[in-house]
């Protein structure tokens, strides 16, 4: 009897440390969420810089061409 | 495109330094600025619309000028769905802007271009599309995180436009889908059978109809020097050249105007869900008028790391529905039956990208395919740099020419 009045205490605190544990995750994530919506903002904020990115297509092809020039030289050496 | 997801943020990493310039409108050369740029800038924006459909119809006139009656004997050659496809691959990839392929498509398809030869073109320029926002993920290959990112969300678009075409064309070639659905809403928006919808369509073609007509028939006086059906060959070339021009003075007015506009779509985006990122992207592309702009500003939003690929995903959806507002624009350069036939055509793309989005995005099943293609893809091309080359050259350039290659040869 006192074996199964037991069991139902440890329960009782496990489920009350669960919960806790669930408001403090909850928490982090709101805060998470802050953080990463703030973040997001802070790049839309930017949207005028990244329209006026000049040539960023042949930008991306001298870059390729660059790192894959760059791998054959170094794998020479 | 902006919920939550439960996962460990990670730290921004650095976007590679672009060359950054102010947002300039071309109509600042002309010394305007404050609010005369402004409208400046808008009666730009008109007068280039204008000329848009203008361009369209000439191309139509001349189609049918230079073709006659046999249109669909003379494309033969395209009348394998796999080299039209792949012609829409290859013109999209190489003036770098679906509007112009799908514009000048439905000028083909008004003057007389059989519908079932545009469609695998319409679907091809999806295809080509995809390569801008690659080329432009490519600026950050010194930063290997930050190019892993802005190349997976780069590649989502071409996964997902490839797997698109890839379930959608079988679909038309065994049940004509596009062409059966398109023909239908063209049939009630522009036909006989449409009642007051086709009256208010009608109305608006022919008042577009009679506004560009007096440019088109200048263009046709001056190309009608030409001999025969060298005349016709002129028209379409300069309706193209047109449209090339048009399209990329729009793009850079619009990013002017509306990039304050832009930018409010998407903080009101943030933190909501993939519906809201789907319908950001569509608001964002009709702005700008290009798909193309649309993804490439993903890039370094995602490269940043301050959003996610999951993010990023509807938001390239969202772009691929916008963009096809310039073809429904220009289907408004006809009058009649070739009104109904350019609007269909106008249709074929906006409904493939409307099924695509059902059954690829919100689908469970099929809607990860792209995100794990695209996450395999931005790993493998981030430890060889060869992988990303491959790419870029396979699926646009080397693949296009090859099947086109063995499919006359045969």
């Amino acid at each position: 009897m006192a074996e199964t009045h037991d069991e139902f205490a440890r329960i009782e605190e496990l489920e009350a440390q669960l919960a806790a544990l669930k408001t403090q995750v909850a928490a982090l994530e709101a805060e998470l969420a802050k953080h990463r919506h703030r973040l997001q903002h802070q790049q839309v904020d930017r949207l005028g810089e990244y329209f006026a990115w000049s040539h960023p297509r042949v930008r991306g092809v001298r870059e390729l061409t660059r790192a894959l020039l760059g791998r054959r030289r170094s794998s020479k050496a | 495109m902006w919920s939550t997801p439960p996962v460990a943020v990670a730290e921004p990493g650095p976007v590679a330094p672009p060359v950054v310039a102010r947002l300039r409108s071309p109509l600042e050369r002309l010394g305007l600025s404050g609010r005369p740029l402004e409208i400046g800038n808008w009666l730009a924006v008109a007068a280039s619309v204008y000329v848009l459909i203008t361009a369209v119809s000439v191309i139509g006139a001349g189609f049918k000028a230079a073709t006659g009656d046999q249109a669909e004997s003379l494309f033969a050659f395209a009348a394998n769905p796999f080299v039209a496809l792949m012609i829409g691959v290859l013109a999209t990839a190489a003036t770098q802007s679906s509007s112009t392929t799908t514009s000048v498509t439905v000028g083909l398809v008004a003057g007389g271009l059989p519908i079932a030869i545009a469609i695998p073109v319409l679907l091809g320029a999806n295809i080509g599309t995809t390569l801008t926002n690659t080329l432009v993920s490519l600026g950050m290959v010194r930063d290997s995180e930050s190019f892993r990112r802005a190349f997976s969300a780069a590649t989502v678009h071409d996964f997902f436009n490839l797997i698109a075409v890839a379930i959608f064309l079988p679909l038309e070639l065994a049940f004509g889908l596009l062409e059966r659905t398109s023909g239908w809403l063209a049939g009630h928006s522009a036909g006989s059978d449409g009642g007051m919808v086709a009256a208010v369509f009608g109305g608006i073609g022919s008042t577009v109809k009679a506004i560009t007509t007096p440019l088109a028939d200048l263009i046709k006086t001056v190309a009608g020097v030409l001999p025969g059906p060298w005349s016709g060959i002129a028209m379409i070339v300069i309706g193209v050249a047109l449209i090339l021009l048009v399209i990329n003075f729009i793009g850079k007015l619009l990013k002017v105007l509306m990039v304050g506009t832009a930018a409010k779509v998407l903080h009101t985006a943030v933190g909501r869900g993939p519906v809201t990122g789907v319908a950001s992207g569509a608001v964002v592309t009709v702005m700008v008028q290009s798909s193309s702009t649309t993804t490439s500003l993903a890039i370094p939003l995602a490269g940043s790391g301050a959003f996610s690929l999951r993010q990023i995903y509807p938001f390239t959806v969202g772009a691929n529905i916008g963009t096809t507002v310039t073809a429904l624009i220009a289907a408004f350069g006809f009058a009649g039956a070739q009104a109904e036939i350019a609007l269909q055509a106008a249709y074929v793309h906006l409904l493939f990208n409307i099924f695509a989005m059902l059954v690829i995005f919100a689908m469970p099943g099929i809607r990860n395919l792209p995100l794990i293609g695209a996450t395999w893809m931005g790993r493998v091309a981030t430890e060889n740099k060869l992988w990303a080359a491959g790419w870029v050259l396979g699926v646009f350039v080397v693949l296009p020419m090859v099947l086109i290659g063995v499919t006359v040869a045969v």
